[in-house]
């Protein structure tokens, strides 16, 4: 699917226009507030809306969508968490010992991102996000 | 002493899938908090979002000097996103915790629906060149 959007936009995109440009950032715009608000709804950040569309609509490849999201979740995630640490939502424990794994996990899967297995990543993930959602529903 | 050995070992696999996959922050941390560790929903999504910035800021920088990052994108992305995450935020407060846990369960299978094709030995297959 991806590499079908990036030959669609790769012929439009040889020389980008002014038109063109304001046109990206325009979507952009559109884009980040769209996923912001989706992530500061679930708590979530919003990288499962914003990496889709970066892949499918921006035509940017896997990897970059990826690093891209990374830095926008940043921001986006900041901008969530304030409402929630001021309404006293927040369990700042908790967070630092979550974070002492997610940091090193981050760091090794950003790393090893060529390395690791994506196959037994995802099986995991489906896995463990159909039975947390029957769970959450219930 | 097992709980922190337990949060710590929910940081590391997220912190994987989030790497690897791009998903996998805080739809890890949020349903794990609640149905692991009897958070509310409330107090689960704004943990999981003080457990997202700092894991973001590390793998931006690692993503940033692999040369992964499209800047021109970020800062449209970004300031909007600011914007988004703010009122995100204020809305998921004003809901019922009952409801934003049945919105979250909805959001899962979505997640876990797209995840569906990257489940399949066939879709890691080199693609034909025309």
């Amino acid at each position: 699917m991806a590499s079908r959007a990036e030959t669609q936009r790769g012929t439009t995109s040889e020389r980008p226009t002014i038109a063109a440009e304001m046109r990206r950032t325009l979507e952009a715009t559109a884009l980040g507030l769209a996923a912001g608000f989706a992530g500061g709804l679930f708590g979530i950040g919003g990288g499962l809306v914003m990496v889709p569309v970066l892949v499918l609509w921006f035509a940017i490849g896997q990897h970059r969508a990826h690093g891209t999201s990374a830095a926008v979740i940043v921001a986006a995630a900041s901008a969530g968490l304030i409402p929630f640490a001021m309404d006293g939502e927040v369990d700042w424990t908790t967070a630092g010992w979550i974070l002492c794994g997610s940091l090193i996990g981050a760091f090794a899967g950003a790393t090893l991102v060529s390395r690791v297995s994506p196959l037994w990543l995802a099986r995991a993930f489906f896995t463990l996000t159909v039975v947390a959602a029957i769970r959450m529903a219930v | 002493m097992i709980t922190i050995i337990a949060l710590i070992v929910v940081g590391l696999l997220a912190g994987v899938m989030s790497a690897a996959l791009g998903v996998g922050g805080g739809i890890v941390y949020v349903p794990a908090l609640v149905a692991l560790f009897g958070f509310a929903q409330h107090e689960a999504q704004g943990t999981s979002l003080a457990v997202i910035v700092p894991t973001m800021i590390v793998a931006g920088v690692v993503h940033g000097r692999a040369k992964r990052v499209d800047w021109n994108l970020v800062v449209p992305l970004a300031l909007a996103s600011l914007v988004g995450g703010f009122f995100g935020a204020r809305t998921a407060l004003a809901l019922d915790a009952v409801l934003l846990r049945r919105m979250f369960a909805v959001l899962l299978i979505l997640a876990s629906l797209r995840m569906l094709a990257k489940t399949r030995r066939a879709s890691y297959e080199p693609p034909l060149t025309p």
